[in-house]
């Protein structure tokens, strides 16, 4: 086999290799040595066969065979010796080369064809315990605590039973039995007993509420409700139904105080205890929102740093991907589709800035965890896996059973813990300064930019292991 | 001697077997042909078709094999074979036909 360089532009090589008419020959004859054993052809036993009289049978299917193999034996051995790592699979271009096949045999001449690849960029890893990155923290202070507090007050109101005789207003809790007649027949959900209500929150239908307000407990009230036009229920939809209703019992709401009678009636023990419970839960959200700032910097830094020119394709196959997802959220929230040739000019610069930096920070990322042995172990993968399946309440299944069937899917999930851990890795070795600052202003740090907080792109990572195996 | 169009009809087809290519090592060569062809017949074709030098032909003719079809005799046809000699230094490569 001889390899010959035919271009070598920035990160784009290509290569013509040859393969001599003995080495082509000798794959053939090896295949067929193989079919032998395998075929019944009339007037032979098994494996009696001569290989010529093979070769006659058998030869454009052994040769397409052969072909392949030694493509793939070839293209390996011609990328090794160049001593590149490459950006992903090579192409091999056949066009000239196919057409010559029947040549080759004829005339016994050699074989050749194109091979046009990207090379991964050489870079080098800088010193990263050198790097000073800023950490955002974020103080609790009590007031964050007692805000929280009195949302949970607010959504646990107890209710004081009224005195018997007095008259619901706007606000009250009432439980009640009711029962539906449309066209004097009974509907299906249309009856309940001990059912509460709340009056003005309008989780029933429209009219319904205000029939039951300025009753008293124990009335008996029958009364005709229009379903509105837009009724999910289609028999009920616009039709007009008559109401039986009985008022049970109607109560107050009473207001909370922050004691510990009311930490009580949640579970905790006390007013305190209850604090301390969120107080965690705010620092838990404070802590990953400064973690999340604090992985915004370092990749930020780590931008600065590293200018290497990156693989065309793997960036064009990037901005594809965030055109995509782009796309996808806009149909979401139900815009127009621009189309991808109008997209303006600015926008378009825009996808491929952060699409550049995502398939660089990719790669520096990946770099650093091959070095310094970084592995997503099984379990790590499980509890990713787990993670995912918890997010489909009701499919865990078919969830579990999608990623059991695609490993394409589970090395998909493999990348963010990958990145996590080299994150991690890295953070473990930089300085970092702690600055304390408010809330808003981490959010303004990270707002919109979820773009850029996803540096690793699965194709970098899924090669990760194949090229260990190497 | 040049290619007559009666030879074709004497010659009928190479006998591939696992036979034939061990007698191909010795310098024989086996064909289907005519019934009615004679050994010189034979010579003459095969020494016109494949531009070689025939030692000696031996012929044999073999007998359909009776068959039985929903309870009726039947009887698959009479073959005739070839086996031709060659004289050292020619050959045939019947793979590649005619």
């Amino acid at each position: 086999m001889q390899v010959f360089e035919k271009l070598s532009d920035g990160l784009k090589r290509e290569i013509q290799v040859v393969i001599p008419y003995e080495d082509f020959n000798c794959e053939i004859n090896k295949h067929l040595s193989e079919l032998k054993e395998r075929v019944h052809v009339p007037g032979f036993r098994a494996g009696k066969v001569p290989i010529s009289h093979l070769r006659r049978l058998y030869g454009p299917q052994v040769m397409k065979k052969a072909l392949d193999s030694l493509l793939k034996e070839t293209s390996r051995n011609a990328i090794e010796s160049c001593c590149e790592k490459l950006a992903f699979q090579p192409q091999i271009d056949l066009s000239d080369s196919v057409q010559d096949l029947e040549m080759v045999i004829r005339d016994r001449i050699d074989f050749s064809y194109l091979m046009s690849f990207e090379i991964l960029p050489e870079f080098e890893l800088i010193d990263f315990s050198k790097l000073e990155i800023m950490r955002m923290v974020i103080s609790i202070s009590e007031e964050n605590v007692l805000e929280s507090l009195e949302h949970i007050a607010e959504s646990n109101r107890p209710y004081i039973k009224k005195e018997p005789g007095s008259v619901s207003i706007r606000g009250d809790r009432l439980i009640i039995d009711f029962k539906g007649m449309l066209d004097g027949k009974p509907f299906e959900g249309g009856t309940g007993d001990n059912v509460s209500l709340i009056l003005g929150a309008g989780d029933y239908i429209s009219g319904f509420e205000e029939k039951l307000v300025n009753v008293i407990t124990g009335s008996d009230l029958s009364f005709t409700v229009t379903f509105p036009d837009d009724y999910p229920v289609r028999a009920l939809a616009g039709q007009e139904v008559d109401f039986m209703v009985h008022v049970r019992e109607i109560s107050g709401p009473s207001e909370t105080t922050l004691n510990d009678d009311f930490a009580k009636s949640l579970g905790f023990e006390s007013l305190d205890l209850l604090k301390e419970a969120v107080r965690s839960q705010i620092s838990k959200e404070y802590d990953s929102l400064s973690r999340q700032s604090l992985k915004r910097a370092l990749f930020d830094k780590m931008e600065e740093i590293y200018s290497f020119d990156v693989p065309p394709t793997l960036l064009q196959s990037e901005v594809t991907s965030i055109w995509k997802q782009v796309q996808h959220d806009m149909e979401e929230k139900g815009e127009k589709i621009e189309d991808g040739c109008s997209l303006e000019e600015e926008t378009r610069s825009e996808y491929k800035r952060i699409a550049e930096r995502r398939v660089r920070l990719g790669l520096v990322l990946s770099k650093i965890g091959e070095l310094n042995g970084i592995k997503v172990t099984d379990n790590e993968l499980k509890k990713a896996l787990g993670n995912q399946i918890r997010q489909y309440p009701g499919h865990e299944e078919e969830i579990f059973q999608h990623y059991k069937n695609n490993p394409s899917a589970l090395s998909g999930l493999q990348a963010p813990v990958f990145e996590e851990k080299v994150v991690d890795y890295l953070l473990s070795l930089v300085k970092t300064i702690d600055r304390i600052v408010e809330r808003h202003e981490v959010l303004n740090y990270l707002e919109g930019e979820d773009f850029l907080l996803q540096p690793l792109d699965p194709q970098v990572v899924k090669k990760l292991p194949k090229r260990k195996k190497q | 001697m040049s290619v007559k169009l009666r030879h074709y009809d004497v010659i009928l087809s190479p006998v591939i077997t696992e036979k034939s290519t061990s007698a191909s090592e010795s310098g024989q060569v086996i064909f289907n042909v005519a019934r009615s062809a004679t050994k010189a017949q034979i010579k003459e074709a095969i020494e016109a078709l494949f531009e070689v030098k025939v030692k000696f032909v031996n012929t044999l003719l073999c007998k359909g094999k009776v068959k039985r079809f929903r309870g009726r005799f039947g009887r698959r046809s009479d073959f005739k074979r070839a086996v031709v000699t060659l004289i050292d230094g020619y050959s045939i490569d019947v793979t590649t036909g005619l």
